[in-house]
């Protein structure tokens, strides 16, 4: 997995596996974009595994913009992470859109 | 090997282990539900880690006995003989399949084949992964599951979207999924599971079906599974609530969170309980660990070097006029001790684990000898140091092997003698002192002695006219080539059995001794140290080199003035009490140069019945012994068994007194190929 950080404009860009392997780096990475004034802008158009780990972590992502009021917005999102929610009975459209 | 594989394959040993187990008592009450759900549990883990650390035939395999036992389960089918002896084979060759030994397809598809047999007609087996087809439709019904995964799920290597999976993949299913308990990023763990999970089925196949898809999360998860159309759950508080709130649900006026809370307040008392329960079921899921022999055995290595360490510096401290010091070395030795103690009980283990596979061996060397016998034992927890358990398997088999083949009586014999039919073999195990005695008892026919001395005299061990006690007949049978069977069975072999039994024990630092009253059977018992790690030993001298000869290999110690021993050391041979026994200078026999004093010190050694005499310059006294391995290039040398380190740092030899004894009679490689037959 890659992770590109853009801090300033509080982007976390996944690339490759988003498993329980990489969620505790992307967390990292997701707290620090929510430290930022802009919130967090996710891009999971490059996972190419998710797994349920990784799909607590975008909800969680979803809560935090909540309780903060700041912004979460993923801007793109790939097949895989797509089937993860899915698989675990999510509806993706409800944790990936506001 | 990758570390997976090897924990699968560890644990997939032990699952059969059990398996057989509960097949051998399944036969006994075909009707044991929990026995059933025993073999169903072992068959559907094999099977499902076969899968997913890619033994694919191990899979393919265990599914097709696993849809017999489906059956059995589902009460279809009654467990008989001939479906425990099959699955038993089937055992055997999983065993195989794990261990990735060469196999015989042909004999894998028959046996496959018989499997199906057993099958009602028509009726086929998926692939695994896919459950098994249902034979007998069950009826159609509504299931609510409540999946809760504990925190450590994910940890665990548990996926729960392939059981969501699973489970949508027997019947019409709903998928409520709820992460209401996950909390914002700057607290959450991202590797402890906060989701859970509701689950709506509509399925034909049965709650077991159900319960066998979060088989492997049994212990990581809490789950509640009720048949919606079934009576109410007194756990889940009142039936027109639960209606209520599941008819709001489907309507959608209401969110599933403010279902679950809803529930979860009527429960909430119900919900201390479970937070107990799982609380204790966390407990215990770390109350055990699972870790290579080889770390705990240098964890033994370096706690041995410790007790070097701290023998040397005990010396010093009580050498030394510092009181500081010397209660400085006093508290290390007292925590060394019971460092010591902790790290040898690490590698202790129950010996019930290897009792249970001899039921197995009972079972089909009675069935093949046309016998009736059972296993029954006792001390089954009784802990042996597992380098001593993994040396103890060869013998026992030889022992109830030979029970068995010359022993029990067949079943028209032991009923005209008023016995029942079927023989019974006890393994005992019990603590006595630091020793453990494990006893194999028969109520066969105990040993012949007419028989036994007609056949020494035969094989010229002993002259014909010679008187023997009963016990010295009995002893005959551990004489090398001794055999008393009329004629050669593939069941108890070529009589090498019980010498190299006893070879084997002894060479363990273990004795064996027998009892046998004839007509009504015999016992045999070996006691064995606790440990192999640390034995007793007597430190000796030659010249400046210092050897260690265990204790239990020591009778006697005897003194030879300068004459005696030159004589001796000439004919091989030494004057022990009345009689003659075999002489070897060790100071020879190790080529270290130098003078013998000129009164030389013997040690009287008992080798399988036979006494040797080992002549050196001094014996020096009692020696805990830490026994640290050879190194590869050291193995092969002859009479050495290992080392140790002494308190002033020196290395001594520790002697083994058997591979001497061999190596003098140049029996070693005689017997080694006969012990392989």
């Amino acid at each position: 997995m890659t992770t590109e950080t853009d801090l300033p404009a509080g982007l976390v860009k996944a690339v490759g596996s988003f498993t329980i392997y990489e969620t505790a780096a992307l967390r990292e990475a997701m707290v620090s974009a929510f430290d930022g004034p802009e919130g967090l802008i996710l891009d999971l158009g490059g996972v190419t595994e998710c797994d349920a780990a990784g799909v607590q972590l975008i909800c969680s992502a979803r809560l935090t913009a909540r309780k903060t009021g700041k912004t979460f917005h993923v801007q793109a999102v790939s097949n895989a992470v797509v089937q993860a929610m899915e698989g675990v009975g999510l509806d993706p459209f409800d944790i990936l859109n506001p | 090997m990758d570390n997976h594989k090897m924990v699968y394959r560890e644990e997939a040993f032990e699952l059969l282990v059990d398996l057989e187990t509960a097949l051998l008592e399944l036969e006994e009450t075909p009707e044991d539900e929990e026995l059933i759900g025993r073999v169903f549990r072992s068959l559907h883990t094999i099977k499902g880690s076969g899968a997913m650390f890619g033994y694919e035939d191990v899979a393919a395999f265990t599914h097709e006995i696993e849809a017999v036992y489906e059956q059995v389960r589902d009460g279809r089918l009654t467990v008989a003989r001939d479906l425990v002896s099959l699955s038993l084979s089937a055992c055997d060759l999983i065993r195989k399949m794990v261990a990735e030994e060469d196999l015989d397809t042909t004999h894998a598809a028959e046996m496959m084949g018989r499997f199906r047999e057993f099958l009602p007609e028509g009726a086929a087996t998926d692939r695994p992964g896919d459950a098994a087809a249902p034979f007998t439709p069950l009826r159609t019904r509504t299931y609510r599951i409540r999946f809760h995964p504990h925190p450590g799920l994910f940890a665990a290597g548990a996926n729960p979207a392939l059981i969501i999976d699973e489970i949508r993949g027997l019947g019409d299913c709903e998928v409520v999924a709820h992460f209401q308990d996950v909390p914002p990023l700057d607290e959450l763990d991202p590797e402890a599971c906060r989701l859970s999970w509701d689950l709506i089925l509509q399925t034909d196949r049965g709650e077991n079906a159900i319960r066998d898809a979060f088989i492997f999360v049994a212990d990581t998860s809490d789950l509640e599974i009720q048949a919606m159309d079934a009576g109410p759950n007194p756990k889940d508080g009142p039936t027109d609530f639960r209606r209520i709130g599941e008819i709001l649900l489907e309507r959608g006026d209401i969110t599933p969170e403010a279902l679950d809370d809803a529930l979860s307040e009527q429960a909430r008392e119900l919900a201390v309980d479970r937070r107990a329960e799982r609380r204790i079921s966390e407990i215990g899921v770390v109350s055990s660990i699972r870790v290579p022999a080889d770390k705990l055995d240098t964890l033994v290595n370096l706690v041995g070097e410790l007790v070097t360490v701290q023998a040397n510096l005990s010396r010093k401290g009580g050498m030394s006029d510092d009181p500081e010091l010397l209660a400085i070395s006093e508290e290390v030795e007292r925590l060394i001790t019971s460092l010591r103690e902790n790290a040898m009980s690490l590698r202790m283990l129950p010996i019930g684990s290897t009792f249970q596979k001899f039921r197995r061996l009972v079972r089909d060397l009675a069935e093949e000898l046309g016998k009736e016998a059972a296993m029954t034992t006792s001390g089954a927890d009784t802990e042996l140091d597992k380098t001593v358990i993994d040396q103890l398997n060869d013998p026992l088999v030889h022992i109830i092997r030979n029970e068995i083949d010359h022993g029990i009586e067949p079943p028209h014999v032991r009923e005209a003698l008023g016995k029942p039919r079927q023989g019974t073999i006890h393994l005992s195990a019990a603590h006595s002192g630091a020793k453990v005695l494990i006893r194999i008892s028969g109520d066969g026919a105990g040993l012949d002695t007419d028989a036994i001395r007609a056949r020494a005299i035969e094989r010229n061990l002993i002259p014909p006219d010679m008187e023997l006690e009963e016990d010295e007949l009995h002893n005959l049978i551990f004489s090398p080539g001794f055999s008393t069977a009329k004629r050669v069975t593939d069941v108890s072999g070529r009589g090498v059995g019980m010498d190299v039994v006893k070879r084997r024990i002894e060479a363990l630092h273990g004795k064996v001794e027998i009892e046998s009253r004839r007509g009504q059977g015999a016992a045999i018992t070996l006691s064995l140290p606790l440990t192999l790690a640390i034995i007793d030993g007597l430190l000796v001298r030659i010249g400046t080199t210092h050897f260690v000869l265990p204790l239990s290999a020591v009778e006697e110690c005897l003194e030879l003035n300068r004459e005696e021993a030159n004589q001796s050391r000439d004919r091989g041979m030494m004057r022990y009490r009345d009689r003659m026994i075999i002489y070897l200078g060790l100071r020879e026999f190790f080529g270290i140069d130098g003078e013998p004093p000129a009164i030389e010190r013997v040690v009287v050694s008992d080798i399988g019945g036979e006494k040797i005499g080992f002549g050196l310059d001094q014996v020096i006294g009692h020696h805990q012994t830490v026994i640290k391995p050879l190194g590869r290039i050291y193995r092969d040398i002859q009479g050495v068994s290992g080392a140790t380190i002494l308190g002033d740092g020196s290395v001594s030899l520790i002697l083994d007194v058997h591979q001497i004894f061999q190596s003098m009679e140049g029996q070693g490689g005689k017997e080694d190929s006969a012990e392989k037959h």
